[in-house]
């Protein structure tokens, strides 16, 4: 009882406010802000029939979006730093790797086709079976899968800190720096932009009715009248609803390895049930199909024929939709066309 | 775990807030999906919307279903795994639409294909036409109530005209995939209807309202438990403070009570101390008093007395110690008694006036402002108080004089109150004025250097201080170095309605006395003192100033105007003794009485004095008292001056104690027998001393054991009337041996006996202890004569009135006496008169003469008065002489003067004629008697 007392009293308070600061700061409840930081806009023109004009951007925040892409081509993202989302996203090739399965870390091979990133933000829903609503919840996919990146955020977010140019780039943009909120708000930054407008049939769509030629205006009428559009429309043709595979006839054993959505929901309804897919610039997107298996077009437009519509397409047909289907690829943002800056190659860390 | 009420303070502080926060982040998330979920609702109901457009409207892309659908799924992202049950419901619910849409798009395809097919076989025959017409028609009118008929009719038609279906593949028709899409409309029809009831009517945006509701509920729950969690914090904190709070005041109750238990321990190391100190001081001052009082040559006396008064004088350094101490502790109690201030002044003024004579100082004591002289208040305290300044003064002063002047006035505010101003000014060393402020502090003295001169204890002032500011009053000192010092002090006191006893007996108004001093100090001081009483004072400043003046006042007027004449004996050129000569020398002032005033501390002067012509011859500063005595008597009788035995303060206080005899209280103390115990033989030989003198019959016990074992042998017709009980006495102290007692051990007898305390503790609280124990009084040591007098007095009840009243004397006893008693010790008893006087050999003779002087004329007035038969004047007579012939101890005269006495009041003259010549008998015996101890 004496300074001793009140001294350790004074100590035991301060410990005490110390103790619940330092537990409100680490508790602080983890309220997901990704979807609501991302501010790009977007403008939509709305024309008549199934097939609509893709949006454009309006504004979008060009340091993220510079950093996303350093980003989306840093093999850091990767355990070993051996590949970087590029290299199964190759934005050059069509968003894809042209690959029937993409290969991971230490070459190891994957189940399903790579799906472009072009557009990829115009999916109602992420991966063939649709199984993440968005790219913020699909970015976690191909990073923590052990086939693919087989990485982790703590992991990444150390080798970035100790890369100088990511330090300042992140710090110049957020005082916390590196974060994996950071992380994924800048990739799906980069990947927003990646919109490939001024395709033939976007131009032809938003009026220039010279935009296709004779053998496309043949195929866009087949393409409607044999009931393509019924899957394959809105503005990304494709990539709003899902499908069966072999909806009206049989699908051949191959392609029915796959239980699609069935192995995300159990539901046998779900059963080959895949997202359908968006047919922008398909032309460049082969081989086709969730396991790659159909390496031209005219081979895919049979087969999607016969399952989904129970039609024996004749070649001419065939011809004219593989036309149209031509007129679908667009073209990248102006900054696609420029090199990568090369302060984020990443290359201090690579091996 | 002394402090575990702090530990669960701060563990609820602790926990409390870390649940606060807890409850604050969960609200944070409750609020949360609250917007999340109220968001999913609107969403939910859009979607549930679309979802059914899609099957009806001629929609034909889903876009705008697509983002309902991803709004859908980024609000259950959002959501987390906080409401899984919700989440997969609404999951689910998605399903159901999901497959829905595959199966309601692909259905319509499949219709517009049926539905084109017309058109296409235009060119076809008209039964061709018709088996299909036949066809599209029956497809058009399903239903979901008819859908088997319908089948059943389809397959018929089909069966009916396989052969002519066959043929449409000529016209660019594939009746295969026609088949496989009636197979699809047939197949799903059904299943799409109902589901598409079953989403119209789903209740999923109830189960989210619902949900919405539980979650604000949640919310509200939670901010109730945060507010209260809050509360609880405040709430430990607050009981903290107040556990803080109280240890606080439970660790100053602890350090008072310490700080208690160290006074105590001091009060008892104190009182054991005192009680060490004070008992051999006991025996030193009692034997000294007893010293004193056997025959002495004068230098014994003189060196016993100094011996008593060095003694005295560390009894005060020790009663200062004590005093300090006792004020230090607050323990130091004033009383409030009747005095007579007067008397104060007086007793102290005669107590200092032989040390300041010897130091050659002239002392002044002018209390001429003090007309009142019965008050209240603790006259002990205030003689100390003036010892210790007085004292002060002049252990500073060197020569000149110190003053003593009192005024009391009535305190303005309340009239029952007197204030009592006094001032000490000496013509000493002074002091500087910076020391004047530490005077006053315990240990102080102006400064080192004085200490080595004078030495001291450096107490008396701070005491003086204390006591001062306990009466109500304050002390101050002003000072010139150099030149002297004066010390003011005040004091509270209370008027007292007692009136004092004296002897004026004569009208003092307008008696002219004549003052004959050098130091205009002393005029004014006795003049003062003279005009109290109305006196008319004339003074001169020297010898011859005097004989002029009354040469001068008795040639204008033919006689000598003064009565009396007062002249000091210290003055310049003529000296008081040798102006009385020349005032004696001359007839003409044969009237006139002298007065010596004397600074000169003196003894055995009073003769040459005496045959100088003076009357009366007192020490400065006169006692105001004693000068009045001395004027009444001087005035009050007849006789030449020479005739008369000079009046000293010794005689005049001798007179004056006349009036209250306290011996007489004893004649009859032989009655009492009393035991005392007391370990110490010195204070057996002290108290024996006293009491013995007085005639009691004493019995000694060494402890408590012994005292209670002589109680008990006593036999029952002889038993003790009173202990005086030691308290501190080995084996069983006085307090165990009075409880003893009290109960019992020595007897029924004594289980009341009074027991008196005698002990040395004379701390505060010893006196409670003792009348605990059962005692009934309470004495300190040393043990002095007066108290236990007093105390005696009054526990022994004893009568006061003489013994021959008590038991009236038969005309036998009168006649046995007159042939019997021929003791001379009831003629007269020398012994006992001496002891009485306690030996004082002069005071007897005093008194002697004294009656001597008186005596004869009474006696024959006794005679006359019996012859004429004048009985009034008979009773006052014999009732003087009974008391004359009380105080020389002529027992046999007394009691004859009482029979004298009441026979003539019963007015009985043949009684009167026998005594009388008895009575002359034993008067001429006395004589005789008188005249024998006279030489030897």
């Amino acid at each position: 009882m004496s300074g001793q007392y009140y001294k350790s009293i004074l100590l035991s308070i301060f410990l005490i406010l110390g103790i619940n600061f330092a537990y409100y700061s680490m508790s602080r409840p983890e309220i997901k802000k990704v979807a609501s930081r991302i501010t790009f806009e977007t403008t939509q023109v709305k024309v008549e029939g199934p097939l609509q004009p893709l949006p454009t951007i309006v504004s979008i925040d060009q340091n993220w979006r510079a950093l996303g892409k350093a980003l989306f081509h840093s093999p850091l993202l990767s355990q070993d730093n051996s590949i970087s989302c590029a290299s199964c996203h190759d934005i050059k090739q069509g968003g894809d790797d042209n690959f029937p399965v993409s290969i991971g870390i230490n070459s190891q091979i994957g189940t399903r086709n790579s799906p472009t990133v072009l557009n990829a933000a115009l999916n109602f829903r992420q991966f063939w079976d649709g199984r993440e609503s968005s790219l913020t919840e699909q970015i976690h996919g191909p990073i923590h899968n052990p086939i693919e990146m087989g990485s982790n955020f703590s992991d990444i977010i150390n080798k970035l800190s100790s890369d100088p140019t990511f330090n300042s780039a992140f710090l110049a943009l957020d005082a916390n720096g590196i974060t994996e909120e950071n992380i994924i708000y800048a990739i799906i930054t980069y990947q927003n932009s990646l919109i490939t407008n001024n395709s033939p049939i976007d131009r032809f769509l938003l009026g220039d009715k010279n935009a296709l030629n004779e053998q496309q205006l043949r195929g866009l009428e087949k393409f409607q009248r044999f009931g393509c559009v019924t899957c394959h429309q809105g503005r990304n043709i494709g990539g709003n609803i899902y499908q069966k595979l072999g909806r009206i006839d049989l699908a051949p054993k191959s392609l029915l390895l796959d239980k699609g959505r069935f192995n995300v929901t159990n539901e046998p309804n779900d059963l080959h049930v895949y997202k359908v897919p968006s047919l922008r610039n398909v032309a460049l997107t082969a081989p086709y199909f969730h396991d790659g298996s159909i390496s031209t077009l005219e081979d895919a437009v049979r087969i999607m024929a016969q399952l989904q519509l129970g039609m024996e397409m004749a070649d001419e047909d065939v011809n004219d939709i593989v036309a149209l289907l031509n007129s679908f690829t667009g073209k990248l943002p102006e900054q696609e066309n420029n090199q990568p800056k090369t302060e984020f190659s990443g290359q201090g860390v690579n091996q | 775990m002394k402090y575990w009420p702090e530990v669960v303070c701060l563990l609820v502080l602790l926990f409390g807030g870390l649940l606060t926060i807890n409850s604050n982040n969960h609200s944070q998330v409750l609020n949360n999906q609250v917007d999340v979920k109220e968001d999913l609702h609107l969403s939910i109901i859009q979607y549930s919307i679309e979802t059914v457009a899609i099957g009806y409207k001629n929609e034909n892309h889903y876009d705008q279903h697509a983002q309902r659908t991803l709004k859908v799924d980024q609000l259950l992202e959002r959501l987390g795994s906080a409401d899984s049950k919700l989440k997969s419901e609404v999951q689910q619910f998605e399903n159901r639409a999901s497959n829905y849409i595959q199966l309601v798009t692909m259905l319509k395809t499949s219709k517009k294909l049926i539905a084109s097919l017309p058109t296409k076989v235009s060119h076809a025959p008209k039964n061709i036409k018709h088996a299909i017409n036949q066809v599209i028609a029956t497809l058009n009118e399903i239903d979901v109530n008819n859908l088997l008929s319908i089948r059943n009719r389809l397959k018929r038609q089909i069966e009916e005209q396989a052969n002519l279906f066959q043929e449409l593949d000529k016209y660019e028709l594939q009746w295969q995939m026609i088949q496989l899409h009636i197979d699809f409309i047939l197949a799903n029809s059904e299943f799409t209807a109902s589901e598409v009831d079953i989403i119209k009517n789903s209740q999923i945006s109830e189960l989210i309202k619902a949900s919405i509701d539980q979650t604000a509920a949640n919310a509200a729950f939670t901010r109730y438990k945060i507010t209260a969690l809050i509360i609880i914090c405040l709430i430990s904190l607050f009981i903290l403070l107040i556990i803080l709070l109280r240890r606080q005041a439970i660790k100053l109750k602890l350090t008072l009570a310490e700080a208690q238990e160290a006074s105590t321990v001091k009060s008892e190391f104190l009182a054991s101390m005192s009680h060490e100190i004070r008992t051999p001081m006991n025996g030193i001052l009692g034997m000294l008093n007893l010293l004193t009082k056997e025959p002495l040559s004068t230098k014994q006396f003189r060196y016993s007395q100094l011996a008593k008064s060095s003694a005295n004088s560390l009894l005060v350094i020790i009663n200062d110690i004590l005093d300090v101490s006792k004020i230090e502790a607050g323990k130091l109690d004033i009383e409030v008694i009747d005095f007579d201030l007067h008397g104060l002044f007086r007793d102290f003024a005669s107590s200092m006036a032989l040390r300041v004579h010897e130091l050659g100082l002239e002392f002044i004591l002018d209390i001429g402002n003090v007309k009142q002289k019965m008050v209240k208040g603790d006259p002990g305290r205030i003689r100390q108080i003036l010892i210790n300044l007085v004292g002060n003064s002049i252990k500073f002063t060197k020569q000149g004089e110190v003053v003593v002047r009192a005024s009391l006035r009535e305190k303005a505010e309340d009239e029952s109150y007197y204030q009592l101003d006094c001032s000490i000014i000496d013509t000493g060393i002074g002091i500087a004025p910076d020391n004047i402020d530490k005077l006053f502090d315990v240990f102080t003295q102006a400064d080192s250097s004085t200490t080595r001169e004078f030495g001291g204890t450096g107490l008396g002032l701070s005491i003086v201080k204390q006591l001062c500011e306990l009466m109500g009053g304050s002390v101050s000192a002003t000072s010139q170095l150099g030149k002297g010092s004066q010390f003011d002090f005040s004091v509270k006191l209370e008027s007292s309605t007692k009136m004092i006893q004296s002897i004026p007996t004569i009208e003092m108004t307008d008696l002219p006395i004549l003052i004959v001093d050098d130091n205009q100090t002393n005029i004014e001081v006795l003049s003062g003192l003279l005009e109290l009483k109305n006196i008319q004072v004339t003074a001169c400043l020297s010898g011859k100033e005097c004989i002029t003046l009354l040469n001068s006042k008795t040639d204008e007027l033919g006689y000598c105007p003064y009565k009396i004449a007062i002249l000091d004996m210290q003055m310049p050129e003529m000296d008081g003794a040798e102006l009385a000569k020349h005032i004696r020398n001359n007839s003409k002032f044969d009237k006139m009485s002298l007065v010596m005033m004397t600074s000169m501390g003196e003894h055995g002067e009073v003769d040459s004095y005496l045959k100088a012509g003076f009357a009366a011859y007192f020490h400065k500063p006169t006692i105001a008292q004693d000068l009045y005595d001395a004027i009444s008597l001087i005035i009050g009788d007849n006789q030449t001056p020479n005739s008369r035995p000079i009046l000293t303060h010794d005689n005049i206080s001798a007179l004056r104690a006349t009036d209250s005899n306290r011996e007489d209280t004893f004649a009859s103390s032989e009655k009492y027998r009393l035991l005392l115990a007391d370990d110490s033989e010195i204070n057996h030989i002290v108290a024996l001393g006293i009491l013995e003198e007085i005639g009691f019959n004493v019995d000694v016990a060494f402890d408590g054991e012994q005292a209670i074992e002589s109680l008990r042998k006593q036999p029952e017709d002889n038993a003790y009337d009173l202990i005086l009980m030691d308290c501190q006495m080995p084996n069983m102290d006085g307090y165990e041996a009075t409880r003893n007692i009290r109960r019992g051990a020595a007897g029924e007898n004594y289980k009341d006996i009074t027991i008196v305390a005698m002990t040395a503790n004379a701390m505060q609280g010893d006196r409670e202890k003792c009348l605990n124990a059962g005692m009934n009084d309470y004495l300190t040591k040393p043990i002095d004569e007066d108290p236990l007098m007093d105390c005696l007095s009054q526990w022994l009840k004893m009568d006061k009135r003489p013994l021959d009243e008590k038991n009236p004397h038969t005309d036998s006893d009168l006649q046995n006496r007159s042939t019997e008693d021929e003791n001379s010790i009831d003629i007269w008893d020398y012994a006992g008169l001496l002891a009485r006087m306690k030996n004082k050999e002069k005071r007897v003779s005093k008194i002697l003469k004294l009656f001597l002087m008186d005596t004869p004329e009474r006696i024959e007035n006794i005679e006359k008065y019996t012859l004429s038969q004048d009985n009034q004047s008979l009773v006052t007579e014999a009732h003087t002489l009974k008391g004359v012939f009380a105080n020389i101890n002529a027992t046999t005269l007394q009691s004859l003067s009482a029979e004298l006495e009441q026979m003539a009041k019963e007015s009985d003259n043949k009684q009167l004629a026998k005594i009388l010549p008895i009575f002359k008998n034993n008067y001429e015996k006395l004589l005789v008697e008188l005249e024998r101890v006279n030489h030897e």
